[in-house]
């Protein structure tokens, strides 16, 4: 065979479709080879073309903020004037004319960045959350509620918070916290304060399983939404308070956007060690103080607690406010246990697996025993105790004695814990 | 002032005065023309190097530092009729090459492997075949992955690709033909088009 005709025969298919007529048997078999190479790499495309748009907004306002830190060093001027290279000296050659354009550009950096700011804003979904969930995630996000809808029976919130905007489809049967007590989505009111655990649906919305209603305790006004930037090597060592929390449907990586308290909100993908360490100390990883470092890899950090204690959430702020304490005395059931340490803030909790049955811990918190009704859906992360998912869930591992942390809502008809997330730790005898 | 992709223009406006305009203002770092260059390629070069590395981190990591690198670089763009688009190649291959470079000598921890795996769970199909045609793309040079790239991801046509990788169109026909039967010969005869039977 000819090359020079092959070259010819391929482009020729590739542009028509079909396989010239003039084209011998070798040489069509040849061509319908290279073809279906050709075919196996568009495949691929769409896939890549929707990782693309999805982390397009984080790359833009990254590529802003750089333009931005460019300014001093672009616009040096005064007797540090750069050397123009002879590409662009043919475009510009007069003195006066340089300033000139330099003026222009001090105005025009300071436009981008708005521009860049804007554009972040309107970008794809008309969501500044891009970048901060993936499809599959379970999410801990808190904000306020400044939109309702229903739609064919389904309730969407729309939330905005420092960690971004996001919506939030509520169903009936979801677990409800309002203060203390259990409540009902009917709890709901532009305003108020919420906190979402749920997960993470294709079109990017959040299925919620868990709602925490702090009622009227939202940000006043329109709030902002933010502009998370990813987080960069360079930043490191970055302390701060985490404003959401996501972990992927493998479990093995997870995602945190933080606030530093200096007006820098940073998302961060973190390795799955530190997710572990995150849910171990508090499984409500909202308003956690973490220590960001380098994680090992490209692209993925680790995490140390800052706090000595798990924080407790300041409604309408994602801040750390003070450690979680609570006026009930002797609480009457185990349900009542989990919602007394977890005053506005999901059910979190800590302790000691005393017994099991099927799908159903008995822990030993140091409030009292409560019950939690680990779910098909329910996110495990096993550490390094080597139980099997399975054998959590049908019962057959032998559980007693391990640390445990649980992250869930309450389920006021069985007065159990419905755990979303369930992180065993090292294994301790129970006291 | 808004980028012209809102008023209706292709910021790569198909004539030559209109793409040396751009490039003037670039090499001046004009807000507006940046901003159109962003929106206008953020998603070719991701395409072009997420085939080359394993993660969409790492994808989005090094599409970002493309443009940070083009920035810095604005006032050493020569526009003799070379596209913008061209140089961001261009630049993309260079840190994709220095990345796995360093890769390399450090290696990747087996975390990575664990952790820069695709995770969405309704599209195993497409994870599978994109690991698959990166372990592929390993495998063929650089001006193999190139063309495949921008005739196939990036649906370059003939012309386009001689002009943005300086070849002649019969030169980008020959290694076209050479690099989808390295292809073919790496992919171990793995077929995804969709007229395949599983």
């Amino acid at each position: 065979m000819n090359n020079a005709r092959l070259d010819r025969l391929l482009e020729a298919t590739l542009s028509t479709g079909a396989i010239p007529p003039d084209a011998s048997e070798s040489e069509r078999a040849e061509v319908a080879k290279l073809l279906r190479v050709a075919t196996t790499l568009r495949a691929g495309l769409p896939a890549v073309e929707a990782e693309a748009d999805a982390t397009m907004p984080t790359a833009r306002a990254r590529f802003g903020q750089y333009m931005a830190r460019q300014q001093p060093t672009v616009l040096s001027g005064g007797h540090a004037h750069r050397a123009l290279p002879p590409a662009l000296t043919s475009f510009f050659v007069a003195g006066a004319r340089l300033a000139a354009i330099r003026a222009v550009a001090s105005i025009g950096i300071v436009a981008i960045v708005a521009l860049f700011v804007f554009q972040f804003l309107i970008s794809d979904g008309g969501t500044a959350s891009a970048g901060v969930l993936a499809p599959g995630d379970y999410v801990q996000l808190g904000g306020t509620v400044t939109a309702q809808t229903t739609d064919n029976g389904i309730r969407r919130v729309h939330l905005v918070s420092d960690a971004g905007e996001f919506d939030v489809e509520v169903s009936n049967d979801i677990s409800v916290v309002t203060g203390q007590v259990a409540g009902d989505v009917s709890a709901v009111r532009l305003g108020d304060h919420l906190l979402v655990g749920g997960v993470v649906g294709k079109q990017g919305q959040v299925g919620a399983r868990t709602l925490v209603v702090s009622s009227g305790a939202g940000t006043k006004g329109t709030p902002s939404p933010p502009v998370p930037v990813k987080l960069r090597p360079a930043a490191l060592p970055l302390e701060g308070s985490i404003l959401s929390f996501s972990l992927s449907l493998d479990l093995k990586t997870a995602r945190v956007v933080v606030d530093d308290g200096k007006g820098g909100i940073f998302l961060a993908r973190i390795n799955r060690k530190a997710a572990e360490t995150l849910l171990l100390h508090s499984a409500n990883a909202l308003g956690t103080r973490v220590r960001l470092v380098g994680g090992g890899a490209p692209g993925l950090f680790g995490l140390a607690v800052s706090d000595q204690q798990p924080p407790a959430i300041a409604p309408g702020t994602g801040a750390v406010a003070a450690t979680a304490t609570t006026s009930i005395t002797a609480p009457s059931s185990p349900a009542a246990v989990a919602l007394a340490l977890s005053p506005n803030a999901f059910v979190d909790v800590k302790g000691v697996i005393v017994g099991h049955e099927a799908n159903i811990l008995r822990v030993q918190t140091a409030r009292g025993l409560v019950l939690v009704v680990v779910r098909t859906d329910t996110r495990i992360l096993m550490g390094d105790t080597g139980v099997t998912h399975d054998g959590m869930l049908n019962g057959a591992s032998n559980l007693v004695g391990y640390t445990v942390g649980v992250a869930g809502g309450f389920d006021a008809k069985s007065d159990h814990i419905s755990a979303d997330v369930v992180i065993l730790g090292p294994k301790q005898s129970a006291k | 002032m808004r980028p012209a992709e809102d008023e209706g223009e292709d910021p790569l406006a198909a004539t030559s005065d209109d793409a040396e305009q751009l490039a003037r203002r670039a090499a001046a770092r004009a807000p507006d023309a940046w901003t159109a260059i962003f929106d206008a390629h953020y998603r070719s070069v991701f395409a072009f190097v997420r085939f080359r590395l394993r993660g969409s981190d790492e994808a989005e990591d090094i599409a970002a530092q493309v443009f940070e690198v083009a920035y810095s670089r604005a006032d050493h763009f020569d526009y003799r009729g070379i596209p913008i688009e061209g140089w961001l190649i261009g630049i993309a291959r260079n840190l994709v090459r220095d990345h796995l470079r360093k890769i390399g000598r450090r290696g990747y921890e087996e975390e990575l492997m664990d952790t820069t795996a695709p995770t969405l769970p309704d599209n195993a199909i497409g994870v599978d075949l994109r690991e698959d045609l990166r372990l592929a793309m390993k495998s063929l040079t650089g001006d193999q992955q190139t063309v495949l790239s921008l005739r196939f991801l990036l649906d370059k046509s003939v012309t386009d690709t001689a002009r943005l990788m300086d070849r002649s169109e019969d030169a980008v026909k020959n290694l076209q033909r050479r690099a989808l039967a390295a292809m073919q010969r790496s992919l171990h005869g793995i077929d995804y088009s969709p007229d395949s039977s599983p």
